[in-house]
Order: C-alpha cells, then sequence, then structure tokens
C-alpha cells in the first residue's frame, strides 16, 4: 500500500477513527498491531508471515534477554536472527552469484529459494529487530529502563510493525519509541505538527519527486549517450533533489501519520545539501540510519578510540555496509565506500582552518564540494553497472557538442526550486510563522494542480 | 493544543483561493499549449483530450514517441496527435475507440506497432477525485498543469511559433538540409520484432480498421523516416513487408528516401520533426481537397 494511493487514505482515515473511538481506547495497541498488519498484507500477503515471525522472534529474544540468565546470549541469538533473516531474503542471490556461480545455470528447488521475492521492509523491520535486541541488552524494560519486565511482547511486537515507519523508515530506536507506547486522546494530538509534515511530505513526493522523475528517466544506458553534456550534469543535480523530495517527503508523511496516532517518530533529514563536510552531510541525509550504524555498528568496532588507522577501516566497513544495506548489489557498496573514502579523506583536514572558518566564502566552496561529492554518488544509485557509470561520465566529457534542452534547463529548475528554498529559507522560517497557513495552502493547490505521477518511493525498494 | 479545524481551515482556504484564481486565470488566459514538460504530461494530457474530444475531428495521428514528438503547433484546431510515447499506435486506436472517436482521417504509425501496451497512466485520471469536474475546468486539466504553461510561454518567447499555414513552404520533394547524411549515433538497436508479434499486432490493427471503414474513416498508413541502417534491420523490414502484404488497398506512406535527422536514430530533432510535420499536414490537406 503505497502512502500515495487513495487506498492508504481511506485506510488511515478508518484506521483513525477506531483508533479514537472511547469504546476502543483500551485496545489502540492491538488495533494497530491488526492495521500494520493489513497494511503489510494488502501488497504481499504471503510475507506477512516472514514479518511476524521476525518481530516475534526479535520480541522472544528481548523477553529472554529480560527474564533469562545468560542474557549476552540471547542477545546475540536475537541479532544472529535478525541478520539471518536479512541475509537468506535480501542477498541470497548476490552471496550465490558471488560466491558460487551463475544464478542462471540453476533450477529446481534451489531455484525457487533464489527467487523469493524481496519482502518490502525488510531492511528496515531486521534493524529494528536488532536495535530491541540491543537496547533490552543494554537497558533492560524499555518502559521502565528498570529489569525485569513481563509486559511487553504486544508492545515490543507493536514497535516493529507499527506501519507508518514499516516498510521504508524512519528506523525508529527501540529505547525511543517503546516508553511511547500508551493511551493516547484525540486532544493531544498535536495538528500544527500533522498537516504541517502531511502537506510538505506528499509535496516533496508528488510535486517535486514525481516531476522530476520524469527527466531524470533518461539517466539511463543507452539513452544518456544521445544528451549533451551540460544537460548530462543537471540531470545528475536533478536526481540529487529527486531523491532527496523523494525520501525525505516519504519520512515527512510517516511523521505525520505517526502523530496523528500519537507517536513522535524522528526526524529523517536536515537539509542534507548544505553540508560543509561529508561527515556533516551524514549527520543530516537519513538520519535514523547513519545514528543506527553509529551506535550499533561503528562504535561496537571500536570507532575512533583505538587510532587513526582502525578509524579509518572502521568508517570504510560501516560505509560499506551501510551501502550495502541499500541493495543487493555490488554498486550500492561502491556507493557506501565512496563515502567511506570521503569520510576517511577529509577527516586529517577538520580542525585545520580550511574547516574551521566561518567565512562565507570558504563555507559556500565546502558546500559546493560536498553537494558536488554526493550528487556524484547517486549515479550508483541509477546505474547499476560501473562501465555505464564510467560511460556517463565519459558522455559528460564528449558530448559538448550537443546543445542543451532549455525545455529541460526550465522543467529541472521549476520543481527544483521548492528544494533550494527548503535548504537556504530556514533562517527566515522564524519570521515566516504567521503566514505558515498560507503557505501550506499554496502547497496543497500545488499538488492538486501539479501533482505528477504516482510512483512508488525510491527507498521502498531497499 | 491546537483542534484540527483552527489548524486546517485557514490552510483549506489558502488552497481554496489559490487552485480558483489560478483556474480562473487560465481559462481567461485561453492560452494552446504547445509544450509539455515531458513525455508522460504529454501522454496523460493526449488521453485527456482524446477523451474529452467530440466526432467533429477531421484527421487523428496514433503512434508512438516517434510521431508523439511532432510539434503541436503544426495541427489545425480540428486535427488531433493522440501518439503516446513507450505505447504503440494501437494503443492510440484503442482509446479513441473506448471514447468513440471516429475522425475522418486516421494516420497510423507504423513504427512501434507491435510494442502493444496497457495504457495504465490512463488510470490516473480516471482515478483521480478531479477527474468529473475536469473537462469543465481548464485549469485543471493536466494539459494545463502551470509547467506546461511556463513551458509553452517560454517556447512561445523563444521564437513564434509557426501555425499549419507555414507548411506552405515545404514543399515535396524536399531540400538538401532534410535530406543530408544522418550525422547521430544510433545508440538503440532496432527492434527484434517476432514473427508471431507481427501477426498478433496485425491482427488487433486489422480489426481497428475494418471497424474505422465501416464508420466512414479513410485510413493511412504512415512509416516514420529513421536512420537508414535503423530501417533496414531485420525487425522494420520483416514488419514493413506484412504490413504491404496485410494492407495492400491501404495507403502506405515511406520515407525511405527522406532521411530526416535524428537524434539516436530514430527520433526526429526539432527541425526535423518540423518539417516532416509539415510534410504530413501537406498530404492531409491535399487529400481532403
Amino acid at each position: 500500500m503505497l502512502f500515495n494511493s487513495s487506498i492508504f487514505a481511506g485506510f488511515v482515515l478508518i484506521v483513525f477513527a477506531l483508533y479514537y473511538l472511547p469504546a476502543l481506547r483500551r485496545f489502540q495497541v492491538e488495533l494497530l498491531i491488526v492495521a500494520s498488519c493489513v497494511f503489510y498484507a494488502y501488497g504481499q500477503p504471503l510475507l506477512l508471515l516472514l514479518l511476524l515471525s521476525a518481530a516475534c522472534t526479535s520480541t522472544l529474544a528481548s523477553l529472554a534477554i529480560l527474564n533469562g540468565r545468560r542474557p549476552r546470549a540471547y542477545a546475540t541469538a536475537g541479532v544472529v536472527a535478525n541478520l539471518s533473516v536479512l541475509g537468506f531474503f535480501k542477498y541470497n542471490t548476490l552471496i550465490y552469484e558471488t560466491l558460487i556461480a551463475d544464478v542462471a545455470t540453476i533450477s529446481g528447488p534451489a531455484e525457487t529459494l533464489l527467487y523469493l521475492p524481496l519482502p518490502v521492509g525488510i531492511s528496515f523491520y531486521t534493524f529494528q529487530g536488532i536495535s530491541l535486541v540491543v537496547d533490552t541488552y543494554r537497558f533492560g524494560d524499555l518502559h521502565t529502563r528498570r529489569p525485569p519486565a513481563s509486559r511487553s511482547f504486544r508492545d515490543t511486537v507493536f514497535y516493529i510493525i507499527f506501519f507508518p515507519q514499516l516498510v521504508a523508515g524512519p528506523i525508529v530506536k527501540a529505547h525511543n519509541f517503546v516508553p511511547q507506547i500508551k493511551e493516547k486522546l484525540i486532544n493531544q494530538i498535536d495538528w500544527d505538527l500533522v498537516l504541517r509534515n502531511l502537506i510538505v511530505g506528499y509535496f516533496f513526493k508528488m510535486v517535486v519527486a514525481d516531476n522530476l522523475a520524469q527527466q531524470t528517466f533518461y539517466i539511463r544506458y543507452p539513452v544518456f549517450q544521445a544528451i549533451g553534456s551540460f544537460d548530462l550534469v543537471l540531470l545528475l543535480f536533478a536526481y540529487s533533489v529527486q531523491i532527496f523530495a523523494d525520501f525525505a517527503g516519504y519520512s515527512m508523511i510517516a511523521l505525520g501519520v505517526a502523530a496523528a496516532f500519537g507517536y513522535r517518530i524522528p526526524v529523517n533529514f536536515n537539509r542534507p545539501y548544505i553540508a560543509t563536510s561529508i561527515a556533516d552531510f551524514w549527520r543530516r541525509w537519513h538520519i535514523s540510519l547513519s545514528s543506527f550504524l553509529r551506535e550499533y555498528l561503528y562504535i561496537p568496532l571500536g570507532g575512533n578510540r583505538k587510532g587513526a588507522a582502525r578509524t579509518y577501516l572502521n568508517l570504510l566497513i560501516v560505509m560499506g555496509l551501510g551501502g550495502l544495506w541499500h541493495g543487493a548489489a555490488w554498486n550500492y557498496a561502491v556507493w557506501g565506500l565512496w563515502h567511506g573514502v570521503g569520510l576517511a579523506l577529509e577527516r586529517p583536514f577538520l580542525n585545520t582552518r580550511f574547516f574551521r572558518t566561518a567565512n562565507p566564502f570558504i563555507v559556500s566552496i565546502r558546500m559546493l564540494f560536498v553537494f558536488a561529492f554526493a550528487t556524484a554518488g547517486w549515479l550508483l544509485f541509477v546505474l547499476h553497472d560501473m562501465s555505464h557509470v564510467a560511460l556517463y561520465f565519459e558522455s559528460i566529457w564528449t558530448n559538448t557538442h550537443i546543445a542543451p534542452s532549455g525545455r529541460r534547463v526550465l522543467v529541472i529548475l521549476f520543481f527544483s526550486a521548492p528544494v533550494i528554498l527548503y535548504h537556504f529559507v530556514p533562517p527566515v522560517r522564524e519570521r515566516l510563522r504567521p503566514y505558515a497557513q498560507p503557505v501550506l495552502g499554496a502547497l496543497l493547490a500545488a499538488i492538486i494542480l501539479s501533482g505528477g505521477t504516482s510512483d512508488a518511493f525510491i527507498y521502498f525498494q531497499f | 493544543m491546537p483542534s484540527f479545524i483552527s489548524s486546517f481551515r485557514g490552510i483549506a482556504a489558502s488552497a481554496a483561493i489559490c487552485v480558483a484564481l489560478y483556474c480562473l486565470a487560465v481559462q481567461v488566459a485561453g492560452l494552446k499549449i504547445l509544450v509539455y514538460a515531458d513525455q508522460f504530461l504529454a501522454n496523460i494530457a493526449r488521453a485527456e483530450q482524446v477523451m474529452a474530444a467530440d466526432d467533429q475531428l477531421s484527421a487523428v495521428l496514433v503512434g508512438s514517441s516517434l510521431a508523439a514528438r511532432l510539434p503541436e503547433n503544426l495541427w489545425a484546431d480540428d486535427m488531433m496527435n493522440v501518439s503516446f510515447a513507450g505505447h504503440s499506435a494501437l494503443n492510440g486506436l484503442e482509446l479513441a475507440a473506448q471514447s468513440n472517436v471516429w475522425p475522418k482521417t486516421v494516420l497510423i504509425e507504423t513504427n512501434w506497432l507491435p510494442q502493444k501496451t496497457t495504457l495504465s497512466f490512463t488510470d490516473q485520471l480516471t482515478h483521480s477525485l478531479l477527474y468529473p469536474v475536469r473537462p469543465y475546468v481548464k485549469g485543471l486539466q493536466v494539459e494545463n498543469q502551470p509547467i506546461n504553461i511556463l513551458a509553452t510561454l517560454a517556447f512561445r518567447l523563444s521564437r513564434t511559433p509557426p501555425g499549419p499555414e507555414s507548411c506552405a513552404d515545404v514543399v515535396e520533394p524536399l531540400d538538401a538540409a532534410d535530406t543530408a547524411p544522418n550525422t547521430a549515433a544510433q545508440f538503440f538497436s532496432a527492434p527484434p520484432f517476432s514473427e508471431a508479434e507481427i501477426a498478433l499486432a496485425l491482427d488487433t490493427l486489422a480489426v481497428a480498421v475494418a471497424r474505422l471503414e465501416e464508420r466512414g474513416s479513410t485510413v493511412l498508413l504512415v512509416e516514420f523516416p529513421v536512420d537508414a541502417a535503423f530501417g533496414r534491420a531485420e525487425g522494420p523490414t520483416k514488419l514493413r513487408k506484412a504490413i504491404a502484404a496485410r494492407f495492400p488497398n491501404l495507403t502506405f506512406w515511406r520515407f525511405e528516401t527522406h532521411p530526416f535527422q535524428t537524434t539516436d536514430g530514430q527520433h526526429l530533432t526539432a527541425d526535423s520533426a518540423e518539417r516532416f510535420g509539415c510534410v504530413l499536414v501537406n498530404r492531409l490537406s491535399a487529400l481532403e481537397r
């Protein structure tokens, strides 16, 4: 069920109406569990069993940690179980192809196993399962942060399958979400927060991302070879804007829907394209994933506490795995390593004058460099074959004889303008607060007048 | 906490005012859209136009992205281009029949005939909550989306778009500007249509042609000019021969001797598209006379 479908709108309205009925107030969590199952099963009914199995496994592991004698062993088992589910369903083909043979040569039951459909949201719900197990091991009962606990089977299953963030995040940490589970009242809803996130989220998705998707379609092999150098660079810029608007839009919708049910989930983006260093970029882009990787992988690996060489190695490991988390293909790992190498290369210079100065000219150069670095990396998201990536850059170099398309420039600038404003206007945002409702109204009008295709969200494939 | 009513009232009122002002401006301006922001918007706008079209059309062109690229400004008010990028002429024929559009002349581009797909994008029109009011409010029609208006205004500022009358200057045989060797690199392989795909497409076409002729329409076939190597490839050659054998009584225009310029081996450049569009407009006018 896509967030940008009328079925989803109807679904949310029905669940919302039932959720706040006084007669059903005692069963709010149960209602959301059932609603989340319906939401997930709508697209992949059989894979609901996998979701529930994974959620129950994580929940049982967390209960065993609280009540058992060997919490470390249960925590390890819980993490391994989640990673195994992820590895089997997401990376089976990649592992088989890389380690054993060409998948085209196999047949029979092995072929069936290899071609099992990728369960939507598996990367997200298995990470939340890991968070649940690790946080329970670290903090004990997540409701009270005092061991032991016994009431949490229902709540912990609910934490993993809560539908607004089930299929594409934001990745919510168990110790942030579970303490919020309690009875909710309709007069506690922060409607300003709900409406702002829903309208801006849908605007980013339907007006910006979906319209730009029709332009960035041309970043495809062999289509891009017939396009001029200027336009090829412009298309990369457009993809940068599109992927931000698509994913930030999704995250805002998730935040708005969750807030309508009384739950706060984390903000996932903070104007990432004005980052002034690559490290800064990762504090602003997909914040829930980068903070997950920092907390559950980088720091346990030793972080920066074990010397310079180990720090650089840790950065490469974390970013390489983070890249691979996005998709079962080596181009995603290369994308992660691209950022890992960038982080490692800039690290020794972070304390130099170039990185510490507040001189607007130098800051602008840093911003431009980070944007260009991130934008070049996105090509690995679109073109999965490294030779096509190389050919794209070669075409930028060679296609100078092909004139730019005025229409393409106009369309890309028109639909990118809101994202550019989003990045640069915030300092004036406080002053604009009295005009918030008219501005949101104008965005709503733009959705009505300019909504593009109903494309799936880019991060749904992960 | 602010209530839903207090939060939403101002937003809804602003949105309503913006939409109303925009629709009023579009209605008053009456601008003819000549340029679409992208192929998808062009597809969906054309589908909407066909669904709302009356039966007074003199000619309709159906085809794939090759025909979809012909400039809008060349068509007279009673002509319509129902070509969809990424689809086949059969899709246009199907939609026109569903919408009860029976023009006097139907020109069918044959290049990608076997590429018939499902017209799933029309769902976006019919499933929209605004669908029932769109025929009456021009500002809500896909054609009049702000970006299309902006692109058309920019196009008009950059040059004065010639209308159908300008086609009088384009006289066959064409001059050297259009018969120069094609220099564009060929990035696409010619479609490897199988015998079965061709047979299925021609069966579907035969049914559509019979239905059109029954209603009094004149059906013409046209193979759009492509790069010479592309046109000589196995798939297009098989398709061309099969069409000629299956429809010996239909006029079949082919342009192998006019290698117009293409951007990629098969899609015409803007200049060539304009001149080729004129060739078609002139031929259609001559037929009417």
